[in-house]
Protein backbone atom coordinates (compact mmCIF):
# COMPACT_ATOMS: atom_id res chain seq x y z
CA UNK A 1 0.00 0.00 0.00
CA UNK A 2 1.31 3.42 -0.90
CA UNK A 3 1.86 5.71 2.06
CA UNK A 4 0.48 9.22 1.64
CA UNK A 5 0.21 12.10 4.09
CA UNK A 6 -2.29 12.92 6.83
CA UNK A 7 -5.12 15.47 6.49
CA UNK A 8 -3.22 18.34 8.14
CA UNK A 9 -1.03 18.44 5.05
CA UNK A 10 -3.86 20.09 3.12
CA UNK A 11 -2.43 22.86 0.94
CA UNK A 12 1.12 21.49 1.09
CA UNK A 13 1.00 19.70 -2.29
CA UNK A 14 0.02 22.96 -3.95
CA UNK A 15 2.86 24.84 -2.26
CA UNK A 16 5.42 22.22 -3.25
CA UNK A 17 4.19 22.03 -6.83
CA UNK A 18 4.40 25.81 -7.21
CA UNK A 19 7.88 25.80 -5.69
CA UNK A 20 9.17 23.10 -8.03
CA UNK A 21 7.66 24.62 -11.14
CA UNK A 22 9.20 28.00 -10.32
CA UNK A 23 12.54 26.50 -11.40
CA UNK A 24 11.59 24.65 -14.58
CA UNK A 25 8.68 23.08 -16.41
CA UNK A 26 7.86 19.49 -15.45
CA UNK A 27 5.28 16.79 -16.12
CA UNK A 28 3.28 14.93 -13.46
CA UNK A 29 5.57 11.96 -12.90
CA UNK A 30 8.63 14.24 -12.65
CA UNK A 31 6.84 16.42 -10.08
CA UNK A 32 5.97 13.43 -7.87
CA UNK A 33 9.57 12.20 -7.99
CA UNK A 34 10.96 15.69 -7.34
CA UNK A 35 8.69 16.17 -4.32
CA UNK A 36 10.06 12.97 -2.81
CA UNK A 37 13.64 14.10 -3.42
CA UNK A 38 13.34 17.71 -2.16
CA UNK A 39 11.46 16.65 0.97
CA UNK A 40 13.84 13.74 1.64
CA UNK A 41 10.86 11.34 1.29
CA UNK A 42 9.08 13.07 4.19
CA UNK A 43 6.21 13.98 1.87
CA UNK A 44 4.82 11.63 -0.71
CA UNK A 45 2.01 12.88 -2.93
CA UNK A 46 -0.70 10.43 -3.96
CA UNK A 47 0.48 9.81 -7.50
CA UNK A 48 -2.96 9.58 -9.11
CA UNK A 49 -4.41 12.54 -7.25
CA UNK A 50 -1.72 15.03 -8.24
CA UNK A 51 -3.48 15.65 -11.56
CA UNK A 52 -6.63 17.26 -10.15
CA UNK A 53 -4.36 19.62 -8.18
CA UNK A 54 -2.39 20.48 -11.33
CA UNK A 55 -5.53 20.94 -13.41
CA UNK A 56 -7.15 23.08 -10.71
CA UNK A 57 -4.09 25.32 -10.58
CA UNK A 58 -4.10 25.54 -14.36
CA UNK A 59 -7.79 26.44 -14.43
CA UNK A 60 -7.13 29.18 -11.86
CA UNK A 61 -4.35 30.59 -14.04
CA UNK A 62 -1.46 29.71 -11.72
CA UNK A 63 -0.01 27.16 -14.16
CA UNK A 64 0.26 26.86 -17.90
CA UNK A 65 0.15 23.44 -19.59
CA UNK A 66 1.81 22.51 -22.85
CA UNK A 67 1.69 19.15 -24.65
CA UNK A 68 4.90 17.76 -26.08
CA UNK A 69 5.70 14.48 -27.79
CA UNK A 70 8.95 13.06 -26.45
CA UNK A 71 10.20 9.67 -27.75
CA UNK A 72 6.69 8.78 -28.91
CA UNK A 73 5.17 9.62 -25.52
CA UNK A 74 2.75 12.49 -24.97
CA UNK A 75 3.88 14.64 -22.07
CA UNK A 76 1.92 17.49 -20.55
CA UNK A 77 4.46 19.96 -19.18
CA UNK A 78 3.42 22.49 -16.56
CA UNK A 79 5.09 25.83 -15.93
CA UNK A 80 4.42 28.65 -13.50
CA UNK A 81 2.66 31.84 -14.64
CA UNK A 82 3.07 35.29 -13.11
CA UNK A 83 -0.17 34.71 -11.23
CA UNK A 84 1.23 31.40 -9.99
CA UNK A 85 4.39 33.12 -8.79
CA UNK A 86 2.29 35.62 -6.80
CA UNK A 87 0.24 32.76 -5.38
CA UNK A 88 3.42 30.95 -4.38
CA UNK A 89 4.80 34.07 -2.65
CA UNK A 90 1.57 34.45 -0.68
CA UNK A 91 1.29 30.75 0.27
CA UNK A 92 4.94 30.49 1.26
CA UNK A 93 4.56 33.57 3.50
CA UNK A 94 1.50 32.02 5.14
CA UNK A 95 3.28 28.69 5.54
CA UNK A 96 6.27 30.44 7.14
CA UNK A 97 4.01 32.13 9.69
CA UNK A 98 2.13 28.89 10.51
CA UNK A 99 5.32 26.89 10.74
CA UNK A 100 7.10 29.36 13.05
CA UNK A 101 3.94 29.56 15.17
CA UNK A 102 3.86 25.79 15.56
CA UNK A 103 7.61 25.68 16.25
CA UNK A 104 7.28 28.27 19.00
CA UNK A 105 4.22 26.47 20.45
CA UNK A 106 6.13 23.19 20.52
CA UNK A 107 9.09 24.97 22.14
CA UNK A 108 6.84 26.49 24.80
CA UNK A 109 5.17 23.18 25.58
CA UNK A 110 8.57 21.48 25.84
CA UNK A 111 9.75 24.12 28.35
CA UNK A 112 6.41 24.11 30.16
CA UNK A 113 6.27 20.33 30.55
CA UNK A 114 7.49 19.01 33.92
CA UNK B 1 3.70 -2.75 -21.57
CA UNK B 2 0.10 -1.63 -22.01
CA UNK B 3 -1.42 1.08 -19.81
CA UNK B 4 -4.94 0.39 -18.47
CA UNK B 5 -7.81 2.00 -20.41
CA UNK B 6 -9.37 3.53 -17.25
CA UNK B 7 -12.84 3.42 -18.81
CA UNK B 8 -14.59 3.23 -15.43
CA UNK B 9 -12.77 6.35 -14.29
CA UNK B 10 -13.65 8.19 -17.52
CA UNK B 11 -17.32 7.28 -17.07
CA UNK B 12 -17.34 8.29 -13.39
CA UNK B 13 -15.80 11.68 -14.20
CA UNK B 14 -18.17 12.41 -17.08
CA UNK B 15 -21.18 11.37 -14.99
CA UNK B 16 -19.88 13.55 -12.16
CA UNK B 17 -19.94 16.59 -14.46
CA UNK B 18 -16.20 17.09 -15.04
CA UNK B 19 -15.47 19.09 -18.19
CA UNK B 20 -14.67 16.60 -21.01
CA UNK B 21 -11.31 18.24 -21.81
CA UNK B 22 -10.14 17.65 -18.24
CA UNK B 23 -11.45 14.08 -18.32
CA UNK B 24 -9.39 13.27 -21.40
CA UNK B 25 -6.32 15.06 -20.02
CA UNK B 26 -6.59 13.19 -16.71
CA UNK B 27 -6.86 9.82 -18.46
CA UNK B 28 -3.96 10.60 -20.79
CA UNK B 29 -1.69 11.75 -17.96
CA UNK B 30 -2.59 8.84 -15.69
CA UNK B 31 -1.83 6.34 -18.46
CA UNK B 32 1.52 7.98 -19.16
CA UNK B 33 2.25 8.07 -15.43
CA UNK B 34 1.45 4.35 -15.18
CA UNK B 35 3.91 3.61 -17.99
CA UNK B 36 6.61 5.72 -16.28
CA UNK B 37 6.23 3.88 -12.96
CA UNK B 38 6.16 0.51 -14.69
CA UNK B 39 9.26 1.37 -16.77
CA UNK B 40 11.15 2.42 -13.63
CA UNK B 41 10.14 -0.83 -11.91
CA UNK B 42 11.25 -2.91 -14.91
CA UNK B 43 14.59 -1.06 -14.92
CA UNK B 44 15.05 -1.95 -11.26
CA UNK B 45 14.73 -5.64 -12.13
CA UNK B 46 11.06 -6.37 -11.39
CA UNK B 47 9.03 -8.68 -13.58
CA UNK B 48 6.38 -7.16 -15.91
CA UNK B 49 3.57 -8.44 -13.64
CA UNK B 50 5.17 -6.91 -10.54
CA UNK B 51 5.83 -3.66 -12.40
CA UNK B 52 2.17 -3.47 -13.44
CA UNK B 53 0.96 -4.15 -9.90
CA UNK B 54 3.34 -1.57 -8.48
CA UNK B 55 2.16 1.05 -10.98
CA UNK B 56 -1.50 0.37 -10.20
CA UNK B 57 -0.87 0.58 -6.45
CA UNK B 58 1.13 3.80 -6.77
CA UNK B 59 -1.57 5.51 -8.83
CA UNK B 60 -4.31 4.48 -6.42
CA UNK B 61 -7.77 3.13 -7.11
CA UNK B 62 -9.93 4.62 -9.85
CA UNK B 63 -12.49 5.45 -7.17
CA UNK B 64 -10.03 7.51 -5.09
CA UNK B 65 -8.81 9.34 -8.19
CA UNK B 66 -12.39 10.07 -9.24
CA UNK B 67 -13.16 11.40 -5.75
CA UNK B 68 -10.11 13.70 -5.88
CA UNK B 69 -11.07 15.07 -9.31
CA UNK B 70 -14.71 15.59 -8.32
CA UNK B 71 -13.58 17.45 -5.18
CA UNK B 72 -11.94 20.11 -7.39
CA UNK B 73 -14.83 22.45 -8.32
CA UNK B 74 -12.79 24.32 -10.93
CA UNK B 75 -12.74 21.17 -13.08
CA UNK B 76 -16.49 20.78 -13.30
CA UNK B 77 -18.21 21.81 -16.52
CA UNK B 78 -20.02 25.16 -16.71
CA UNK B 79 -23.39 23.35 -16.76
CA UNK B 80 -22.59 21.57 -13.51
CA UNK B 81 -21.15 24.58 -11.69
CA UNK B 82 -23.79 27.12 -12.73
CA UNK B 83 -26.87 25.09 -13.77
CA UNK B 84 -29.30 28.02 -13.54
CA UNK B 85 -27.07 30.39 -15.53
CA UNK B 86 -26.47 27.69 -18.13
CA UNK B 87 -30.25 27.24 -18.54
CA UNK B 88 -30.78 30.98 -18.97
CA UNK B 89 -27.90 31.32 -21.41
CA UNK B 90 -29.19 28.42 -23.49
CA UNK B 91 -32.66 29.96 -23.66
CA UNK B 92 -31.23 33.41 -24.55
CA UNK B 93 -29.00 31.90 -27.24
CA UNK B 94 -31.98 30.01 -28.66
CA UNK B 95 -34.08 33.20 -28.97
CA UNK B 96 -31.15 35.13 -30.46
CA UNK B 97 -30.35 32.48 -33.02
CA UNK B 98 -33.94 31.68 -34.02
CA UNK B 99 -34.55 34.79 -36.24
CA UNK B 100 -31.23 34.25 -37.98
CA UNK B 101 -32.07 30.68 -39.01
CA UNK B 102 -34.06 31.57 -42.19
CA UNK B 103 -31.38 34.05 -43.26
CA UNK B 104 -28.62 31.53 -42.76
CA UNK B 105 -30.65 28.88 -44.56
CA UNK B 106 -31.28 31.20 -47.53
CA UNK B 107 -27.62 32.15 -47.86
CA UNK B 108 -26.53 28.53 -47.68
CA UNK B 109 -29.17 27.22 -50.09
CA UNK B 110 -29.43 30.24 -52.43
CA UNK B 111 -29.31 28.18 -55.65
CA UNK B 112 -32.06 25.81 -54.53
CA UNK B 113 -34.31 28.68 -53.46
CA UNK B 114 -33.82 30.50 -56.82
CA UNK B 115 -34.60 27.29 -58.75
CA UNK B 116 -37.64 26.62 -56.55
CA UNK B 117 -38.84 30.24 -57.03
CA UNK B 118 -38.31 30.06 -60.80
CA UNK B 119 -40.20 26.74 -61.15
CA UNK B 120 -43.11 27.94 -59.00
CA UNK B 121 -43.32 31.19 -61.04
CA UNK B 122 -43.23 29.22 -64.29
CA UNK B 123 -45.93 26.90 -63.03
CA UNK B 124 -48.09 29.86 -62.01
CA UNK B 125 -47.62 31.49 -65.42
CA UNK B 126 -48.57 28.30 -67.28
CA UNK B 127 -51.63 27.77 -65.05
CA UNK B 128 -52.70 31.42 -65.52
CA UNK B 129 -52.28 31.13 -69.28
CA UNK B 130 -54.38 27.93 -69.38
CA UNK B 131 -57.10 29.48 -67.24
CA UNK B 132 -57.09 32.57 -69.43
CA UNK B 133 -57.42 30.42 -72.59
CA UNK B 134 -60.23 28.38 -71.03
CA UNK B 135 -62.05 31.54 -70.03
CA UNK B 136 -61.65 32.94 -73.57
CA UNK B 137 -63.07 29.73 -75.11
CA UNK B 138 -66.02 29.67 -72.73
CA UNK B 139 -66.75 33.33 -73.37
Amino acid sequence: MVQTNPPFMSGVPELLILRLLAHREMYGYEIVKAVRVVTAEAISLGEGVIYPVLHGLEKNGALKAKRKTVNGRTRVYYSLTTKGQRRFDRLSGEWGRVSSGIQSALGVSEHASP
Amino acid sequence: MQAPELDRLRLALLEGGVAPRFVERTILELREHYLDIAAAALDSGRSPDEAGELARAALGSERSIAAAVLAEPALLSFDRRWPRSARWLRAAAFYLVLPAVPVVYCTQHGGTIVRWGASVSLGMMITSALLFLLQSFIA
